[in-house]
């Protein structure tokens, strides 16, 4: 056969079978919105003293009834075990105030983990300080010793406290909705999609050009 | 189907990357100048068909399409599955670059395993044949892979009977939607194209 000959059959087969992929890759593509990714999830941050994990399938089912394991980040020794609930959260108290590796293992061999860093930890569990009362009243005790310039000092410290906690209760839904967008971005995107079929089609033209200069 | 990074061992790792390296050192050289876009179509098919899920129990399951890609591959196959799975570990982080190799291997031996099987069926083409066969290669496609995943995770300490029997049961639904699918591929291309399922080995 000579060279043109192999070219036009090889242009008559790819432009057929190219019109049959791009026809099923959109009906696919427009089906995977519905239902996308096969991987695991895990998702973590921590709040007043306690961990709280979300575990999805990337199609946004929860993983039920599957193994939590919560490792020291730095020397890798276990803390702690558990397993999801049915709404595939788990919670836990911070065990100590370092880095912690969380490690989900859902079934088939699927897995994943989530680091978190030893300051979003320290910062939770500090969230366990004296409530305002408690304050308020260590404040009247230190009233009555304190000078009067001391006093200021103590009601700015009491105002922290009021305003941390206010902040606290007033982003807890943002932290969630944020945890949710951090989920949406794991899902495959069109441009990804299209960009792996890119990879394929070069690698394809790399593989032809290759073959045809040693044929020829 | 894809196992993900840091479940198994370094022996099994290394057992995946070796056949996988054969395997696709086999297809290389099994395939022809005149089969690469054949080969690239169905590479994307195959990389675009993990996207479709069919949610079932406490797992989420896809299509994988090897027992197609192996009918109408053959060797081939294995280079084919491997750039898929490469690039959905690098785009979508499904598996991992360090499972590639068993995950490869996983999929696409059960793909050279439906082409030995079915090869000779699908010329046989009345009509009930080639939907008989079409049906049972998409079958044994995703049934071989189901049998490798549960081999390779026996490593981890998980019982064998245990692992096979969840995966098989939690794909028979797939297992039907392949067989499906690739019986309507094999009906339709021995129409349009029929020298597509006839595939010579060369090995």
């Amino acid at each position: 056969m000579n060279p043109a000959g192999r070219l036009s059959y090889i242009g008559g087969i790819s432009v057929k079978a190219l019109k049959i992929f791009l026809i099923t890759s959109i009906i696919m593509v427009s089906i995977s919105t519905i239902a996308l990714a096969h991987k695991v999830n895990l998702f973590a941050y921590a709040e007043d003293g306690v961990v709280y994990t979300e575990s999805y399938f990337s199609d946004g089912r929860k993983v039920v009834n599957s193994m939590i394991e919560v490792f020291d980040a730095k020397n890798d020794t276990l803390l702690l075990t558990g397993k999801t609930d049915n709404n595939g959260e788990f919670s836990f108290r911070i065990p100590q105030a370092t880095g912690l590796r969380i490690v989900l293992t859902a079934s088939m061999g699927h897995k994943n983990e989530y680091l978190l860093s030893e300051d979003e930890v320290r910062e939770a569990s500090s969230g366990g300080k004296p409530s305002v009362k408690a304050l308020t009243e260590s404040a009247k005790e230190e009233k009555k010793e304190a000078a009067s310039e001391n006093l200021t000092q103590v009601y700015d410290r009491e105002l922290e406290t009021i305003v941390e906690q206010v902040i606290e209760k007033k982003t807890a839904p943002i932290m969630k909705k944020l945890t949710k967008i951090e989920e949406q971005m794991q899902k495959p995107s069109l441009q990804e999609i299209l960009g792996g079929v890119g990879y394929i089609l070069g690698l394809m033209g790399i593989g032809i050009y290759f073959r045809y200069k040693s044929k020829h | 189907m894809h196992i993900s990074e840091g479940v198994l061992s370094a022996p099994v790792l290394a057992a995946g990357v070796i056949l996988t390296a054969a395997g696709v050192s086999l297809g290389l050289r099994n395939m022809e100048y005149e089969e690469i876009p054949e080969v690239a179509v169905l590479t994307s098919a195959f990389f675009v068909a993990s996207l479709i899920h069919v949610p079932v129990g406490p797992s989420s399951i896809h299509l994988v399409l090897n027992g197609l890609l192996g009918l109408l591959l053959g060797w081939p196959a294995f280079p084919a599955i491997f750039v898929g799975l490469a690039l959905q570990a690098l785009l979508f982080q499904y598996g991992g670059l360090t499972s590639l190799g068993v995950n490869t291997f996983n999929m696409a031996f059960a793909a050279v395993v439906s082409f030995y099987l079915f090869r000779i069926l699908t010329r046989k083409s009345t009509r009930f044949m080639l939907i008989f066969s079409g049906f049972l290669c998409g079958v044994v496609g995703i049934l071989g892979a189901a049998f490798s995943v549960a081999l390779s995770l026996v490593t981890t300490g998980e019982a064998f009977l245990t692992v096979a029997k969840l995966i098989v049961v939690a794909h028979l639904p797939v297992m039907v939607i392949e067989g499906v699918i690739t019986a309507t591929a094999v009906v339709s291309l021995n129409k349009v194209r029929p020298e597509l399922l006839e595939r010579r080995t060369r090995i």
